[in-house]
């Protein structure tokens, strides 16, 4: 019984002190937000600012060319959100279809698949961009939308786990009770991998959030470019970067992603407490 | 089910090849405009061929160009002014801007080239970058429109023009000159009781300086001098260039590296400069040495003034590189170019905007030497007298150059980047470090640059 | 029954099910990919068609070429310290963080937060000063009675960084892990404690079996990730230094695509890398049968 009681205090303790330390670079991050552009390496030692300096934001939001990050942040928006979506729908069905149903060539596909996540994007981007433009997709949020509809390596992989460590029986549970694959999948894995999926929207979510390549190549005018590609814009090597002004918006940046974080690690948490097997 | 699975997996087949045939986006192609662009070959002999009268305007089929570049957020709110105003003043031209950090930049429009989509005005930069795109036949030759007129060199200084020629063609205007420049703390100098740096001094001088500094003020005399942009130099003050001239291998002789590096060598064992770990320490520019008051010079492109000075919050001065043979040394490097893609179908109007660019005192009341001091002299001087301190500082120092400068080395072979990026990266680190004497890092340089160089052809 | 047209339904429900990573396979994906394999045997510097050249860059990659060695290396180095520093730190701290009931939001979000900020420049000037002579990590280290180190500078030093930095961002690793424990359901602690289990057998006979699907699909991804890694080398070092140091191999190979213009040797470049990596993905995917407990018992 005592032992009960002191673990969680001991575990609040490490964890807080770990919180902390994994916090610092952030803290610092954020409180150079504050501090004014060229002064930001002049006195990185300490963590408070002199000043609380807000013109950073103001000035960072101001973006470049007359658009805001208001522009940025709602492209961000549009293009990680429905990206999300398709690549965690469809990534779904296809880890149900490996680890479900065995059917021939099973095997080679799934490694054909596995084959894709080795390549660095690096090397596949300038081909991928010749064939993008001969499908006229420059230019648009095409190139960064549409293949995500056609699952992504690691979410499916990452499903496959899940759904293999739900028991066959109930499957053949539903079987018995005249459902076919199509309906098994729906009313009865998708509900059972729902921390997987969730966990799958938040990588995606972040992921994409951060993608800086993609946008980059395929995003013409400035109008359409997301936050990542806009946040980039500030730092010039051979001329004054604004220091202030990244710090602040990569602040900002921070907090769609922590938000959307928070809302869905619900979800992973309200897992599943039985193997259904209870009914 | 599964067949409704099949028509969405026929459906979407069907879309995709729906979308492919569509030409390309932007450039429209003006039929007037055929005859100039395509003409572009070769030197520059046909004068006047297919161009219409100087001066904008006259034109009258619309035209759409697509300019490139890459900057900071200055930059593109100044760029995106010029453009308006090139637009306001010349209606038949919309112009679709491109702009991007510097970072991502060279990916960008390598896969743009790559998909036959270069842009017809694009930014481009001095040394392999300018060397690969010319050798690679992407640029266009500017020669035929600087005969006939559409871009007037008359005011533009014809030293740094130069920098843009390769193998006789006119392959890029520069937008702003820079050289290489030392900035120093005068406060700290007098403190530490040692002379102030003055045009005619030299590299005895600079030590001298250097040592007394650290002696007197506990403090570092110099940072550790960066091979990439400082060699070169070195060897030029010598009477030899950095590449030879068949584009083969090194240009100069051993003896040059191994006195550029047995200065330093010699200097970091006093403790007068830092040790290489101390250097890496320091990568950004608001972040070296100088800025935290901890050495009294900086040695770096004329152009990062400005940052540098912001960040240090105190007066700093600027003055040519030591001597002896400073003049012979000393060069004006383009800060950027223009360049016009070779097929580009609008490359007589890509000419006439950046003739407006490099020739227009209201480009430069905008950008106020953001993209480096103008190259034409008049210009240079009706702004200089708009600018702040620093910037004016800036300006003068290029004079000083000028007048204290020989013609750039333009023969940057195929392969450079890798032979800067094996000194900078490799041998100069080890020699810091004290891993390789500066004989061996002599030969073992000449030795892999001319592999680098053979291997590139 | 069933079992008359069993296989042809299976096969056709099977190919149904992965249509859209098909047609994404094949529509998107294989043809840039069969290009760059056609392009590591050609000089391609992007602004002009590819020359055929055979064999040469694979040549050079391995008999002449001791930077590729190297950059090999490190990142063997480096993957096969950092992938292990990171699960270790996640599994135990999604322990901890599974069995908080009050403020678990709160701990889960803030420990993620690192994984979030990703590779961004921001993160790369912080650790910098984090790590500099004077940075936080070495007034610490002081503090302690050590003396500082030169993290940035020494080369025995500076990929650690590199590695800290991978620990640092464990988040998602933790996340995948705390799935994977919610997913064990509790009827089995119960009654284990029933039997008179201690927390240690449990951990042992309950909680790693079942979790090692997920343990599996952590290992073979960080294990891509970690050989793949470029974008903290590539913003907080940017070429390498100090003495190669820090130059990961995809560091390397995207110099020489983009600052080398050697698009062809990059190419060859990356089929290494996919060769390798898929070699040692398959040898772990081989052993899982060994390892690996799935309550589906395999697959139908």
């Amino acid at each position: 019984m005592m032992r009960l009681r002191r673990i969680p205090v001991i575990s609040h303790a490490i964890l807080l002190a770990l919180t902390v330390s994994m916090l610092y670079p952030v803290a610092w991050m954020v409180a150079s937000s504050f501090k004014e552009s060229s002064s930001v390496f002049v006195d990185a030692a300490s963590l408070i600012p002199n000043q609380w300096n807000f013109d950073n934001y103001i000035n960072g939001w101001k973006g470049v060319a007359g658009v805001t990050f208001t522009t940025f942040f709602k492209n961000t928006f549009l293009v990680v959100g429905i990206s999300t979506i398709g690549s965690v729908l469809s990534s779904a069905v296809i880890a149900f279809g490996f680890s479900r149903i065995r059917f021939r060539g099973r095997n080679l596909w799934f490694v054909c698949m596995m084959l894709t996540m080795l390549l660095p994007y690096e090397i596949v981007m300038v081909p991928q961009y010749i064939l993008f433009n001969q499908f006229g997709w420059i230019n648009t949020y095409l190139p960064l939308i549409i293949p995500t509809f056609f699952g992504t390596p690691f979410f499916v992989f990452l499903m496959m786990q899940f759904i293999r460590s739900i028991p066959y029986d109930l499957d053949e549970a539903a079987e018995i009770d005249g459902c076919n694959k199509f309906t098994t999948f729906v009313r009865i894995i998708l509900p059972l991998i729902l921390p997987a999926m969730m966990t799958c929207v938040i990588f995606s979510f972040y992921w994409r959030w951060d993608d800086f390549l993609a946008p980059l190549l395929y995003l013409n005018k400035v109008s359409l470019y997301t936050v990542s590609l806009a946040i980039k814009m500030f730092s010039d090597p051979d001329n004054v970067t604004d220091w202030g002004a990244l710090f602040a918006m990569s602040t900002l940046s921070l907090i769609p992603v922590c938000a959307a974080f928070f809302a869905f690690q619900r979800y992973i948490v309200e897992g599943i407490h039985t193997s259904g097997l209870k009914g | 089910m599964f067949t409704v699975l099949l028509a969405l997996m026929l459906a979407l087949t069907a879309v995709l090849s729906a979308c492919g045939g569509k030409s390309d986006n932007g450039g429209t192609n003006a039929a007037n405009s055929n005859t100039a662009g395509r003409s572009e070959n070769g030197g520059g002999s046909n004068a006047g061929s297919g161009s219409e009268g100087s001066g904008g305007g006259d034109a009258s089929k619309p035209v759409t160009l697509k300019v490139l570049w890459w900057g900071g957020q200055t930059r593109h709110d100044n760029t995106l002014k010029i453009i308006e105003l090139y637009q306001q003043q010349n209606p038949h031209v919309t112009i679709e801007p491109e702009f991007t950090g510097f970072d991502g930049y060279w990916e960008k429009l390598s896969a743009m080239v790559a998909g036959n989509n270069t842009p017809d005005v694009l930014q481009m930069n001095f040394g392999e970058y300018l060397t690969q795109y010319a050798k690679n036949d992407v640029l266009a030759d500017l020669n035929p429109f600087v005969e006939s007129g559409i871009i007037d060199t008359s005011k533009l200084d014809a030293g740094i023009m130069e920098s843009g020629v390769v193998d006789g063609k006119l392959l890029g205007i520069p937008l702003g000159m820079n050289a290489l420049t030392v900035i120093y703390d005068p406060e700290l100098i007098k403190q530490a009781g040692a002379q102030e740096p003055a045009l005619g001094w030299t590299w005895d001088d600079f030590k001298a300086i250097a040592r007394t500094v650290h002696q007197n003020l506990g403090i570092y005399g110099s940072p550790t001098l960066e091979a990439n942009n400082i060699l070169e130099y070195y060897a030029r003050q010598n009477d030899q260039k950095f590449f030879s001239d068949d584009g083969t291998g090194v240009g100069f002789d051993d003896q040059i590296f191994i006195d550029y590096f047995n200065m330093q060598v010699e200097l970091i064992k006093e403790g007068v400069m830092p040790s290489l770990d101390v250097m890496q320490q320091h990568s950004a520019l608001e972040d070296q040495l100088i800025v935290h008051g901890k050495a009294p010079f900086d040695v770096r492109w004329s152009n990062q003034v400005v940052a540098l000075a912001k960040a240090a919050n105190r007066p700093l001065k600027l003055t040519v590189l030591p001597g002896p043979n400073t003049e012979k040394g000393l060069f004006l490097k383009p800060a950027m170019f223009f360049s016009v893609a070779k097929d580009s179908k609008n490359a007589e109007e890509a000419a006439k905007f950046i003739n407006f660019f490099v020739n227009s005192l209201e480009v430069e009341e905008i950008q106020k030497g953001e993209r480096g001091v103008p190259i034409n002299a008049e210009i240079r001087e009706a702004i200089s007298k708009q600018l702040d301190e620093v910037q004016k500082n800036m300006f003068d120092y290029i004079d000083l150059a000028a007048a204290n400068s020989s013609p750039i080395d333009t023969n940057y072979p195929v392969g450079s980047a890798e032979v800067l990026n094996l000194l900078g990266t490799d041998i100069e680190d080890r020699i810091l470090f004290a891993e390789m004497s500066p004989e061996d890092g002599a030969a073992k340089f000449r030795e892999q640059t001319a592999d680098i160089l053979a291997r590139k052809r | 029954m069933a079992t008359r047209k069993a296989g042809g339904y299976r096969n056709l429900t099977g190919y149904a099910f992965i249509s859209p990573f098909l047609i994404g396979f094949f529509g998107l994906t294989v043809i840039p990919v069969a290009m760059t394999l056609y392009l590591s045997f050609t000089d391609y510097n992007m602004l002009r068609p590819p020359e055929w050249i055979g064999l040469e860059h694979y040549e050079r990659m391995f008999t002449k070429d001791e930077k590729f060695w190297h950059s090999l290396r490190v990142t063997f180095f480096y993957t096969f310290t950092a992938v292990p520093l990171r699960l270790i730190v996640a599994l135990a701290i999604a322990m901890l963080v599974a069995k908080i009931v009050r403020g678990a939001g709160f701990y889960r979000t803030v420990l993620y937060l690192p994984s979030i900020i990703g590779g961004s420049v921001a993160v790369a000037v912080m650790w910098r000063q984090l790590f500099g002579l004077e940075g936080a990590i070495n007034t610490i280290l002081k503090w302690l009675g050590l003396s500082g180190v030169s993290w940035l500078g020494d080369p025995k030093y500076a990929i650690w960084t590199l590695i800290l930095l991978y620990g640092w961002q464990f988040g998602s690793s933790m996340l995948i892990f705390l799935a994977g424990l919610k997913n064990i359901p509790n009827d089995y602690y119960e009654a284990a404690s029933v039997d008179g289990a201690g927390s240690v057998t449990m951990f042992f006979r309950i909680t790693l079996p079942l979790l090692t699907p997920v343990i599996l699909f952590n290992v073979v991804i960080q294990l891509i990730n970690g050989f793949l890694a470029f974008t903290p080398a590539y913003v907080i070092f940017g070429d390498g230094r100090p003495l190669g140091a820090t130059l990961m191999y995809v560091l390397y190979l995207f110099q020489n695509a983009f600052t080398f213009f050697d698009m062809g040797y990059a190419s060859g470049m990356a089929w290494v890398l996919l060769v390798i990596v898929g070699l040692l993905t398959a040898l772990i995917f081989k052993s899982s049968e060994y390892w690996v407990h799935y309550e589906s018992k395999g697959d139908r």
